[in-house]
Order: structure tokens, then sequence, then C-alpha cells
């Protein structure tokens, strides 16, 4: 361990006292330093902190693997190229301690800048959250929605699979399916089913529609509150996109009591409604009803209706933990991130060139970090038996090609927790202990057991002239 | 007899195009064995492949044909890098750190202790004249004093076998001295010594045996003495003589062999001995200097000295723990060493190159011709004299530069 302790000294001295480490610091102190004033969101001060909070946390995590992936394609490649490796690749050192060391001394640097940049983003979050805030409900909002951790439960949504093959069959006795084709049954069915999803989760006027979250681990005190947090769609848009409404919330037939709240949300962004704890039953179920009407003057509502999108289905929020243990977890998940990018670097810059590894590692990254995106992309690419225009041929081949690309590159986008800790939601230790498991203990230890192989193999000195 | 400690059978080495097509023939089909306490010179010009074999006896490179043992073992057996101290062709340091960070760095990859790595370093740093500059970062210094600390590097593990690829390249004569001094020191206590180098008077200096490379390939091989020895001739060297005295002795001679051919001279001073004559009187009067001191006394360091008693960490090192009693046997016999084809050619080249003043045309044309002309490779010859002039005629440049 002696040796590759050194190796690692050695790779956070170079890091040091080339000036890269003090170049992160000072950028991030400026970051720091401007954005509380800079970026105001929507002028509450849980706006404020939110947005400092995404970019601040945004800009260290993408600083940090802009850094590592620097840092660890010089590891191997740049001692090759100036050929210090003539030495120590010369001395009692097997060659996987040095590119164990070489790692070890990278991500030791990434937990001190990322735990000094996590530490300066807290203690600015605790600054501003001793500030006045816009409006009497701001200092409620920013502890309870966004300084805390919370949990999250989506609503049941039943399985329509019975009244989806029953409507078909209705359908069929009607004469409405055309051709006996699997595809175009199949077809049929999956409209069948959105259609029932999307009114279940919808309220024509006048109307209500229940919906009912269950297994909650809530502590049902007096004063101890649950937040709902949904999105609305209401077609056709109301004036100002303000739609008036109310939840009832409570289960008579479970004994818990029901409360009344009228509602006038904004349409089209997250809303939260604050649930008293005591409402939840017996057996850890919520039920709440939307009331798509007027709650003080039913004459004057507006004919709308009220919807929720398949994606952003209403979600239970209640408290389980701090924000600065999130914030805790919040690091490991970025730390992870960071482990398995060091390892990508070091395990490139093993058989590239310095400047080909960083470019290579960089498309690496990109694609990991916009994987939803590309994924999403990938599966709207028609199927080979639905390909009527020739061009859709490279469709074909390049689906399989790029989601064969993601069972080996993480899909990073999925171990970003930042938009979690803005929303107050917690980062829960299950999604860390997937993070270690999946980036660290599985990729890494593979891009190291190929790094060692690489760098095994290669010849560490050139053909000079002497 | 003990098994050689380097042994290359049959070793050939190439480098590859991007189409891994062969293109460069750096080694081909060399054979080398290096016994316990040898010291061993690779002389070749630019390109001969000295390098290569010593990256590929190192590890650095893998050999494309042929058998490599060091200590026994191949040359990728991490077990025997303790045993060696390996100086490159040029200082592949950190620029960031300064010497004596350097010195605990590489300690540190021989695991030892933090104390022993301490004294080790001092000392090393003061044998290479660098003890006062040792808190300034390598990127600071000159080549030469890079040198001096890739020595220290090269020496912090007490090795058994040391390899050093062109030693004095970049180094002032204070230098070179020191390295010679250092080898033959080294040498005397049992240590084996791969040296190369292309400047035939360092190896003249100290090796036991050489081996001269061209090509790749092995050109001549053998003990450095009789390659060099010029049988059919006989020096006498003494006290000043007056003319009469001189004459006298001609006639003798004359007299004795029928020979008319006798050259008398009042030998010269090396400028290396004069320009080390100098510096040693300048350090003895405390001229100011923020380069290279060596020894705190202005002197050499004591263990640079065989007979002192006061010994130095190289001594130290060298006698500590050795199974070799401190005035080893006389190296082991070198695997008898077949007249070379080109041992006549190499004799009269070097000696050639090593004579101090030119004979007059007269005089050597009443020689016997070393090799026959047309036999001479003078390809080969020119190549290493043409080096060693240009390194003579760059003394005085790297003094300058190094302080």
């Amino acid at each position: 361990m002696g040796r590759i302790w050194s190796i690692a000294r050695l790779t956070v001295a170079e890091a040091i006292r080339r000036k890269v480490a003090i170049l992160f610091i000072l950028i991030m102190a400026a970051v720091l330093a401007t954005l509380p004033f800079v970026m105001k969101g929507d002028n509450t001060l849980t706006g404020r902190i939110q947005t400092f909070l995404a970019y601040s946390m945004t800009t260290l995590s993408f600083l940090l693997c802009m850094l590592t992936i620097l840092l660890g394609c010089g590891s191997v490649a740049l001692e090759i190229r100036s050929r210090q490796i003539y030495l120590t690749g010369t001395k009692p050192v097997p060659r996987w301690q040095i590119l164990f060391g070489k790692w070890l001394g990278i991500v030791l640097l990434d937990l001190v800048l990322l735990g000094v940049g996590v530490g300066a983003v807290y203690g600015v979050v605790k600054y501003l959250a001793t500030l006045p805030g816009t409006n009497p409900d701001d200092a409620y909002v920013l502890h309870n929605e966004v300084l805390t951790a919370r949990a999250g439960v989506e609503m049941l949504v039943p399985d329509f699979a019975a009244d989806v093959e029953r409507l078909y069959q209705v359908r069929r006795e009607e004469g409405r399916v055309p051709v006996d084709d699997p595809v175009v049954v199949d077809q049929i069915k999956r409209d069948i089913g959105l259609r029932l999803r999307r009114d279940y989760l919808s309220v024509q006027p006048l109307a209500t529609q229940s919906w009912e979250f269950t297994h909650l681990l809530v502590k049902r005190e007096p004063g101890q509150f649950l937040h709902l947090r949904y999105k609305l769609s209401v077609s056709p848009e109301p004036p100002r996109q303000v739609v008036y409404y109310a939840w009832v919330v409570g289960d008579r037939s479970k004994d818990t009591g029901e409360v009344v709240i009228p509602r006038d949300d904004k349409v089209g962004i997250y809303n939260e409604m604050p649930i008293p704890a005591d409402l939840v039953a017996d057996d850890g179920s919520l039920r709440v009803t939307l009331v798509n009407v007027h709650p003080e003057d039913p004459e004057r509502y507006y004919r709308a209706v009220i919807s929720f999108s398949e994606e952003d289905k209403p979600l239970l929020l209640y408290r389980i933990g701090t924000f600065g243990g999130n914030l805790l977890r919040a690091l490991i998940i970025i730390y992870c991130k960071l482990m398995f990018l060091a390892a990508v670097g070091v395990c490139a810059s093993t058989f590239l060139g310095f400047p080909v590894a960083c470019l290579v590692c960089m498309i690496l990254f990109l694609a990991a970090a916009v994987s939803g995106f590309i994924l999403e992309s990938l599966d709207m690419i028609p199927k080979w038996k639905y390909i009527d225009d020739p061009l859709d041929y490279i469709g074909y081949v390049f689906r399989p090609l790029g989601l064969a690309l993601y069972q080996i590159v993480p899909q990073l986008s999925k171990f970003n927790p930042v938009p979690t800790l803005v929303e107050g939601r917690a980062v829960t230790l299950l999604w860390v202990i997937d993070a270690i498991g999946k980036l660290v203990l599985i990729r890494v230890a593979i891009l190291g057991l190929l790094a060692y192989v690489l760098f095994q193999r290669r010849e560490l000195a050139d053909a000079s002239t002497t | 007899m003990k098994p050689p400690i380097i042994q290359c059978v049959g070793l050939t080495k190439t480098f590859r195009d991007f189409w891994r097509r062969p293109n460069v023939w750096a080694v081909r089909d060399l054979h080398l064995d290096i016994y316990p306490g040898e010291i061993f010179g690779l002389l070749g010009p630019n390109g001969s492949g000295k390098s290569t074999t010593i990256k590929v006896l190192l590890g650095l490179l893998y050999p494309t044909r042929g058998r490599v043992t060091i200590f026994g073992l191949p040359p990728t057996d991490v077990s025997i890098k303790a045993r060696i101290g390996y100086l490159p062709e040029e200082s592949y340091l950190y620029a960031f750190l300064n010497a004596r960070e350097t010195l605990d760095f590489y300690g540190r990859l021989f695991r030892l202790p933090r104390a022993e790595r301490r004294r080790r370093a001092e000392k090393l740093l003061d044998m290479v004249g660098l003890s006062r500059e040792a808190g300034r970062r390598m990127g600071e210094y000159s080549k030469g004093m890079a040198r001096r600390i890739g020595l220290a590097t090269a020496l912090i593990n007490d090795p058994d076998l040391l390899i050093l690829d062109e030693p004095t390249s970049g180094m002032d004569p204070i230098g070179t001295n020191l390295i010679k001094d250092l080898i033959v020191d080294l040498g005397k206590r049992g240590k084996t010594i791969l040296l190369s180098s292309h400047l035939l008077a360092d190896v003249e200096d100290v090796c036991d045996r050489v081996m001269i490379l061209y090509g790749g390939m092995q050109r001549a091989l053998g003990k450095t003495h009789e390659l060099l020895s010029r049988s059919e001739l006989t020096q006498i060297t003494t006290r000043r003589l007056d003319e009469d005295t001189i004459e006298e002795i001609r006639s003798l001679i004359r007299a004795k062999t029928g020979d008319a051919g006798v050259d008398v001279e009042s030998p010269a001073e090396k400028l290396e001995s004069f320009f080390l004559k100098i510096v040693r009187q300048a350090q003895a009067d405390r001229v100011q200097t923020s380069g290279v001191v060596q020894g705190a006394s202005g002197e050499l360091p004591a263990f640079l000295r065989s007979s002192t008693p006061d010994r130095g960490i190289v001594e130290e090192l060298v006698a500590a723990g050795r199974e070799r009693p401190a005035e080893p046997e006389p190296g082991p016999e070198p695997e008898p060493v077949e007249p070379q084809p080109d041992r006549e050619l190499i004799g009269g080249l070097v000696a050639e190159a090593a004579k101090p003043k030119p004979l007059p045309r007269q005089d050597q044309a009443e020689l016997p011709p070393a090799l026959p002309e047309a036999e001479v490779d003078r390809s080969v010859i020119d190549s290493l004299l043409q080096k060693r002039r240009s390194q003579d005629s760059d003394k005085k440049p790297r003094e300058d530069r190094d302080g």
C-alpha cells in the first residue's frame, strides 16, 4: 500500500503544484460568491435558494467531472509522453499499483474539492435561509419543501388489462377492428389502455375523481404535514392560467376525517399543497379527491377538464430526513460518478495519447450525461416491421448499437441528485447504494481490469535514437 | 563460475509502423552476458541500439525475439527491480518536485523507512554537490544539475546492478569526473555496472569489458585493455631528460632494434585534469556560485575515495549487508572471449581516438598500420571519432551553463 499511497500523493501534489486544483477552487469561489446575487429565481427566498442550489451544485459537479477526466487522461499518457514513466516503470512497483495509485490520487483530490465545494454550498444556503422572506409563507415553504428530505409516494394506478380486453372485444364485436393483424391489434389495445389511464387521471367539469396513496410511513401527529406535489393540465386553458377547484382529503370509510382544501393553482407548474398528517388512515393509506368545481362560487366555475400527465402524476411527499443528510447523500452519488470518470480517464490513458484520450472520454461523458434523451430518441426509431422509408434502415442499424452502448456506458442522467435535492426530496440510501454498486463496484472494477490488461501489454518506451 | 547477472540470447527488437510492419531494426540477434562485479560498456554511435538494448533489459520495451534475463528472471519481473539502479539518457524527473522530494519519492517506491530515506537523500545530495540547492524544483535546474539528481535517484536503493545510459551527457567536467570516479569506486566494491555511451574516453577509463554496436548488431566484444593494447609498441615514461641523453637512448634503441621510428615528447596534462585543478582551487578560495559545489569543504565527497576511512553513503550502501567481501574477489572470469573479427580494427580506432597528441605524419608512416586500410569500416570509426570531437568542443559551453 505504501507504493500506491506514494503515487497517489504524487498525483495530488502534481495537480496542486501545477495549479489545476487552485484554478478549480478559484472558479468555484467566484461561482459561489456571485450566484446568490445574480440568480434570484422567482424573487422569493425559496426560489432564490433553489436556484442557487441548482446552479451551484450543477456547476460544481460539472467542473469536477471535467477536472477528473483531464487528470485521469493525463495520469499515464503524460507520464509516457514526458518519459517520467522510465523511472517509475523501472522501480519495483507492479503496473497495477501505478494505475491504482494514479486513480486513488485523483479521487482523493476529488473528495477534498467536492467536500470543500459542497461545504461552501451548504454554508451559503444556511446563510441565505436566515434572510427575511418576501411573504409570510416563504419561510414555511423553504423549510418544508426545500431544506428538507422528503420521501415521495406515487398514487396507485389500477391495472387496466381486463378493461382493455373487454373494451377491445366490444369493439371487435361491433366490427370496429379492421383486420386481425397482430400488430394492429396490439396498437388498438395500447390505445385503449392509454385512454383508460388518461381518463383515470382526468376530471371533467363538475365531476370528481379520487386517488389513493398507500404504504405511507408517516408519523400521524398533529402539526405534522405531508405535501401533495402536482402539475395541472387544464383544457381549454383558463384565463390568467389560474384554475379554481378543491381537494377533499381523507377517507370517511376509514375514520380519518375529511378536509376540504380550496385551491387556485397556476397551470403548467409544480404546486405543493400541505396535508395534515392525521388524515392518513391506520393502514398507511391516504385518499385524495379532486373536485372540479369553483369552491366558493360554483356558478362561476370555468368549464375545463383538469388532468395530470402520466409522467407527472401527483406525488405525496413527507419528511424523512434533514437537508444536511440529503446533501451528504447527494455528495456521495456525485462522488461515485467522479470515481467512475477517473477510472475511464486512467483506462483511456493506458492505450491512448492525452488529447485522444480526452476526446474519447468527453464524448463518453456527454453520451452518459444525456443518456435519457438519447435513449428516448432511440426508442422513437421505428422497429423493423414498421419501416416504410428506406432512410429508416439507418435507424434500424443505430438503434441496437445505441442500446448496446448503454449496456456499457452508465446512464449518468439517472445519477444526478441535484434536481431531487432542489425539490427537497430525499436522495435515498437505496439510490446511493445503487450508485456505489453500478458505478463503482461494477464499472470501476471492470475498467480497472481492462486498464491493467492494456497497460501490462504496453511498452512504456518508444523508439529513441541513441 | 557465477552465472551472468544480465543475459541476452539472440535479442532482436524491431519497431513497427502504423500497419504493424517492421520499419526499424533497432537490435539484431544480440548475445550478451554481463557477470557480477563487471563494469561493462556498450559503445556505439547514435542509433546503434544501445538505449533500446537497455530499455529491453529494464522491461520498458519487449523483445521481438530472443531471451533476456536479469538476475535469472525476465525483465518484467518486478522483484528484480529492487536491485537495479537506472539513470536514463535524460533526466525524466518531475519538474514540480524539488530534489529532496524527488529522492524521497523514489525512496518510497523502494519501501525505504523514512529515516533511512532522509539519511540517504542527504548523503547523495552531498555526493552530487547539490545539498545547498536541494530546495529548488527540478524544473529550475540546469541539465547537468538534473543529471546529478538523476544519478542520486539511481543510487537511492543501493542497487546491485547499475544501468547508466549516457551518464555523462550534459555533465560538466566535474560531473563527468564524479561519475567516472563513482563507477570505478562502485565497481571495486562488487557492483555490476552497465554503461552505455558514445564517449570513448568515458568507457575506456572505467570499463572492464566493452561491446561495440553498430546498426543494432555487435561489432566487437572484449576486455578493454586487450582491445586497446598495442603490443607492438613500448612506452617509457621518466623524468625530463636532456637532449644528449635522449639522443643516446635513440641510438641505443636503433642499435638494438634497427628501427628508426622512435617518438620522444613531453607528456601534456589532460585538459580535464587541468580544469578540475582550477575549479578545486576556486572552491578552496570560496568563490560564490549558485551552481554545483562538490562537498561542503570544496572537495569531492569522501565516499568517492575508497581509501578514506570516513566513508560516505555510497560506501555504506555498498558495504552494508553485502554478501560479498568488502574487497571483492576478482570478478568471475567472463566467458572466454573468442577473438573478434574486428578486434584489431577497434583497437586501432580506439587508440587513435585516445591518443593525447597525434603522431607526426612521418613517424606514423613508419608504424605498421593497425589494420589494412581496406578492412577498416571507416563509417564506424568516423562516427565514433566525430562524437568524441564534438563532445570535446562542447565542454566549454556546458561549463558556462552549469555555472
